[in-house]
């Protein structure tokens, strides 16, 4: 015999509703929602479960009716969750019932956050989840914000630095554009997510590498948290240089002089390469032709070339000193190739303007000699 | 042809930018307020939702008008006031 579970909560509704198939109970018609499907189950199957619960289902039947209505306005997994937990869980849920966001319907989840100086959007079915953890963060944080902010782990060190910026000003987004920054963060957040296992391998070498840099690099970075996001840019590959850029756009600590020293510290590090404002440089092109007005040579024609230098034409104040050096030696070359290309189309030129001729004498007569024949008037 | 209103036109004329989600061609004050609440106050939030359902009229229309009460004239101008704002811009 199964033994049927006291919280279906957990289950999907698919399962519920082959659960309850399987047990012979008839479903409602149509689509439903989960709650409608939990109470079945728990009216039908749980009751088989512990015959002594029998008295059970009558009683939460009740309880769970009551709810109901105020429960309709949320939507699928929040209810039902709550009135499972309602029987065994009645003294943790007085406290709080936001200590489980899940549980939380749409119009709480905004409330609660909204709480925390954050405005979110429109929170559907596909945002619900984003805000449910956003709102798990928070809450966190929250007593934690009162404590100064030590940064034990570099793993918590992304959200720290929020947590920075949330000391500077109360919301670490602008009130005008909350919904757009809010969505940009919830992007940067799983981003971080990401680079936070690479940090944490990388701790011990950046710390090592800080305490260095940090004796190199003038008073200001004596916080905990600025010399660990930057150890972030710094151990994070170039390649990828939009993620700490962004992250340094978060926290709004002194970030101009964060990137100053950020770009110092990367300078000494890469030295070859270019220095650009979003730290993406390409890689050293073939000459500029055309541009700057260098001659514009045969190879020109070419289909590469052509690319190329529409390409390059944007960099060219960083790649000015080596192309020169380039033409000058390539210049001696194609300057004869470019006379014979002249002479070989003036040629074929001339041959199609005589072939073009109506009256053809002697096509030659013109330059052996004989002025003022019959010039073509077309 | 349909004859488009004042506002279609306002709105499909330029880029929505950060108007307000009253903005949009067959959004009344009431409509509006109702999708603020929600957190649709600004057009593009709005817009956002169209894009999601595909930019399929009859689904956002549906969902507009099972959401937010709006009616079916409402729900039909919303429509096709963000499509054609799509066609132009995006």
């Amino acid at each position: 015999m199964p033994e049927f579970l006291a919280d279906p909560s957990v289950l999907t509704k698919e399962k519920l509703k082959s659960e309850l198939i399987a047990n012979n109970v008839s479903l409602p018609g149509g689509e439903q929602r989960k709650d409608v499907y939990v109470q079945l189950y728990l009216q039908h199957l749980t009751a088989r479960n512990a015959p002594a619960a029998l008295a059970q289902p009558d009683f939460s039947s009740d309880e769970e009716r009551e709810p109901t209505p105020l429960g309709a306005r949320s939507r699928g997994g929040a209810a039902p969750g709550r009135k499972a937990t309602k029987k065994t869980d009645k003294p943790r849920l007085e406290e709080k019932d936001d200590l489980d966001v899940t549980e939380l319907s749409n119009e709480d989840l905004q409330e609660q956050l909204v709480k925390y100086g954050v405005t979110p959007g429109p929170i559907l079915a596909t945002t619900r989840k984003i805000y449910e953890k956003k709102l798990q963060k928070l809450k966190e944080q929250g007593p934690e914000l009162g404590s100064s902010t030590p940064l034990p782990t570099v793993s918590s060190s992304a959200e720290n630095t929020k947590q920075n910026g949330n000391n500077d000003s109360d919301q670490y987004s602008d009130n005008e554009e909350d919904p757009k920054v809010e969505f940009r963060l919830e992007k940067r957040e799983p981003l971080k997510a990401k680079t936070k296992t690479p940090v944490t391998l990388k701790q011990r070498r950046v710390v090592e590498h800080n305490q260095q840099v940090v004796n190199r690099v003038p008073g200001n970075f004596k916080h905990a948290a600025p010399t660990l996001s930057i150890s972030e840019f710094s151990d994070l590959p170039r390649r990828t240089p939009k993620k700490p850029l962004m992250t340094a756009e978060v926290v709004e600590k002194t970030p101009a002089e964060e990137r100053r020293v950020e770009r110092d510290i990367l300078k000494e590090m890469f030295p070859y390469e270019v220095s650009t404002p979003t730290g993406i440089s390409a890689s050293c092109r073939r000459p500029i032709k055309g541009a700057a007005g260098r001659p514009i040579e045969l190879s020109d024609f070419r289909m590469e070339e052509s690319f190329s230098s529409k390409y390059v034409s944007k960099y060219v104040p960083s790649a000015d000193d080596k192309p020169e050096k380039r033409i000058t030696k390539k210049r001696s070359i194609p300057m004869w190739i470019k006379i014979l290309l002249f002479v070989v189309v003036s040629v074929f030129l001339f041959v199609v303007y005589q072939s073009m001729e109506t009256n053809q004498g002697n096509p030659f007569s013109k330059y052996l000699g004989v002025s003022d024949t019959d010039i073509p008037t077309d | 042809m349909v004859t488009r209103t004042q506002k279609f036109k306002a709105f499909v004329s330029e880029p929505m930018g950060d108007k307000d989600v009253t903005a949009v061609d067959g959004i009344n004050d009431e409509l509006g307020l109702k999708l603020a609440t929600k957190g649709f106050d600004k057009a593009y939030i709005l817009l956002g939702q169209f894009l999601l359902l595909k930019k399929d009229h009859a689904v956002f229309q549906r969902w507009l008008k099972g959401s937010y009460g709006a009616s079916p004239s409402q729900a039909q101008q919303c429509a096709s006031c963000l499509m054609d704002w799509c066609y132009a811009f995006l």
